[in-house]
């Protein structure tokens, strides 16, 4: 199914370890050369930055190309505007892609990204073309449902012909998409049972992807989908969430009444993240423990959304600096290594480090407070408005 | 390293023993890092705080409890730079690297406080006047001193963007600023020698050498900003009959850049340059066909944009060849 050499993927596997491994100092340059010429990788895989550009300008090339087409085309009644027109152009980017991976062995270059996403696009477009003709023909079920079940199908194809991560997130997110816009079949109860089935199809669809890890080709595949499972499960279940896709299913609720089975969704809410950081940590697993993080912060707003206990200002602050003695306190735990954990960097990224993307977030998120106040509170009071209401 | 693959490794001839110790050392005990997420939690922390003492800063300006406050900022800024002065490395032209990111982020959180009280003392006592350039002025030599001090890339960021906002500040007035009334070609003009200087900071360091691996941040800014600005000159003048002047000078700046890249093997710097200079040449040949006034031209437009981009794809690959093999 899968598009690519296997063999080439294997040693590409193969070449990125030893090159962790000579990283580490644990085999010597020179046998790192030996083994990528006895291993070689046929691909054409260019850095970030050649795929950057190469992404943009295949994309015009398309564009211009289909205007061009349709520019010539034009005269013809009601083609270009026909959903068969655009399924067309939909399969010649499909077929140019696959002629670019099979001949010219692109792997991630750019040329063959922005190939996929035309030709996903535009069948995309033609798939909803043809079902607002079949909906004026008097198709009842509702049109979310085909739409997402579709982008289900065709996100999955492309995931498993070429192994990309993005796809295989958008076909999981279809999948979910799925089930809440088919909601209907469960007729009244839909709100009650809605949350509790996304969270099992996403436990389920986790349990599949960590016990699919053998299927080394499809890694990074399996690796995003638990990310987007883990968070999507813990949405289905937070009360954030739950009581406002609620009342968007069902009337709302009254002023002061609470959730059916409000302890469910709060213990959901606040515990969850704190289980997938113990587990992460337990299992030395990088999805788990990352997921957990961000998920506290989601918590935290969440709690804030219903309760507020102190100013924002405040708790910011504390926050912060309770944020800061965590991790003073962590670094200094782990000056040596303790229980199998590291604070030591060792897999640094040579190509990130070259663009220095810390530094520059650094001076985009913090370049503002010294310039806010002088030019502003000039202003009188444009400052004042902002600073005694909540979304400061 | 999964077991297939080493056990694949064993088998190798060219392996040393040595090296297949190693790997099953590694292998054995492997280490989990935490790095990742202690420097994301440092610098939230530092986010969360800075942000957190600005506003309640602001809230409290007018009452009792704001001396306080004012207090303790500048006791958290005296506390983080004491911490950094007791935990330094020495001073080097050189890159220095920082014992650990504990210190990169109490520095960060320390310029940040000052800035925060800096910012106060303008707003309540005046200190500079109503001489806004200064009060620009001050923080950004701090930042940059900071920067070169100890050696912070984040906080030379902060700097670069101060030393724009100060150009602009003493440009136009504060009045005109806040009105959000831009007299364009000025701002223009400023930001293209801004951009000219970033860009010039950049080649010096390396000429004197003196923390060459500041060259990247300056590089980075300059580059974005004088091309913008040329183009945007461009356009400002575009009925002008020497408006071209604008779009020749972006080609020979962009030659330059261009050499500079290939020397230092950039991609980065090479695609922007290239990228750049693609928008620039386009621009020109759009305005051909439009004045050509005909149907056809919408298909020599499309035709042009067909053909460059296949040659600049063909390009980029040479160039990423190139470079790779030098």
């Amino acid at each position: 199914m899968i598009i690519y050499n296997k063999t080439w993927l294997k040693n590409l596997d193969l070449q990125n370890q030893l090159k962790r491994a000579q990283r580490l100092g644990d085999i010597t340059a020179e046998e790192l050369k030996h083994m990528e010429e006895k291993y070689p990788v046929g691909f054409y895989m260019p850095n970030i930055f050649i795929r950057a550009g190469l992404f943009i300008l295949t994309q015009i090339i398309t564009s211009f190309a289909g205007g061009l087409l349709s520019l010539i085309l034009g005269s013809i009644d009601d083609l270009v505007t026909s959903p068969g027109y655009w399924l067309f152009l939909g399969i010649i980017s499909y077929i140019a892609l696959e002629l670019i991976v099979q001949r010219m062995h692109h792997f991630r270059s750019g040329v063959d990204d922005a190939l996929m996403w035309t030709a996903a696009g535009l069948i995309l477009s033609a798939f909803i073309g043809y079902l607002t003709i079949a909906q004026r023909n008097g198709l009842s079920a509702p049109f979310e449902s085909y739409l997402f079940g579709f982008t289900l199908v065709l996100a999955a194809y492309f995931t498993l012909r070429f192994a990309d991560m993005l796809m295989a997130v958008v076909s999981f997110l279809s999948l979910i998409s799925f089930l809440f816009f088919s909601r209907e079949i469960f007729g009244f109860y839909a709100a009650a049972i809605l949350p509790f089935l996304i969270i099992l199809v996403s436990a389920g669809v986790y349990f599949l992807c960590v016990s699919w890890k053998k299927h080394k080709d499809y890694e990074n595949c399996l690796i995003a989908v638990q990310v987007f499972c883990l968070l999507i499960g813990y949405a289905a279940g937070n009360y954030f969430v739950v009581k406002e896709m609620g009342s968007m299913i069902n009337p709302p609720l009254q002023e002061g009444e609470g959730l059916p089975l409000g302890w469910f969704s709060w213990t959901w809410t606040i515990v969850l993240p704190f289980v997938y950081i113990s587990l992460g940590l337990k299992r030395k697993d990088v999805v788990l423990l990352r997921s957990g993080l961000i998920l506290i912060a989601a918590a935290a707003f969440t709690f804030r959304n219903y309760y507020h206990i102190m100013p924002i200002e405040g708790a910011l602050s504390l926050g912060g600096a309770a944020l800061l003695a965590i991790s003073y306190g962590v670094i200094h735990y782990l000056k040596t290594p303790k229980k199998g954990f590291t604070y030591e960097e060792f897999d640094d990224d040579q190509l990130m480090d070259k663009i220095k993307v810390e530094s520059l977030i650094v001076g985009e998120t913090f370049s503002g407070p010294s310039a806010a106040p002088e030019g502003s509170r000039m202003g009188g009071g444009s400052f004042g408005g902002g600073g005694s209401s909540a979304d400061f | 390293m999964n077991a297939a693959h080493y056990d694949k490794l064993k088998e190798e001839d060219f392996i040393s023993a040595a090296s297949i110790e190693n790997i099953r050392m590694r292998r054995q005990s492997p280490l989990f890092s935490l790095h990742w997420e202690l420097k994301t939690l440092l610098y939230l922390g530092v986010m969360l705080l800075s942000t957190g003492l600005g506003i309640l800063i602001y809230k409290n300006i007018d009452t009792i409890g704001h001396q306080v406050i004012l207090a303790i900022i500048a006791a958290i800024s005296i506390g983080c730079f004491a911490y950094c002065l007791k935990h330094r490395p020495p001073f080097s032209r050189e890159k220095v690297k920082s014992p650990n990111s504990l210190f990169d982020y109490l520095l960060l959180l320390g310029c940040l406080s000052f800035l925060t009280f800096v910012g106060y003392l303008q707003f309540q006592y005046t200190v500079f006047g109503t001489n806004y350039g200064m009060a620009t002025f001050i923080p950004m030599l701090l930042l940059f001193f900071v920067a070169y001090e100890f050696d912070h890339l984040g906080i030379l960021s902060m700097g670069i963007a101060n030393l724009a906002i100060w150009m602009g500040v003493s440009v136009t007035p504060a009045q005109v600023l806040s009105s959000g009334n831009f007299d364009n070609e000025t701002v223009i003009y400023t930001y293209l020698i801004l951009g000219l200087i970033l860009l010039l900071a950049g080649q010096l360091t390396e000429y004197f050498n003196f923390k060459k691996h500041f060259r990247f941040s300056y590089l980075h800014f300059g580059i974005h900003i004088s091309f913008i600005s040329l183009l945007f000159g461009y356009f400002n003048h575009y009925s002008s009959p020497l408006s071209f002047i604008w779009l020749v000078l972006l080609f020979v700046l962009a030659f330059y850049l261009y050499t500079d890249a290939r020397k230092h093997k950039s991609f980065y710097f090479l695609l922007l340059v290239v990228l750049y200079s693609y928008i620039a040449f386009s621009i020109i040949m759009v305005r051909g066909f439009i004045t050509i006034n005909d149907i056809g031209a919408i298909y020599l437009c499309c035709l042009y944009f067909i053909g460059s981009a296949i040659a600049l794809i063909r390009l980029l690959i040479y160039l990423n060849k190139q470079i790779k093999a030098s």
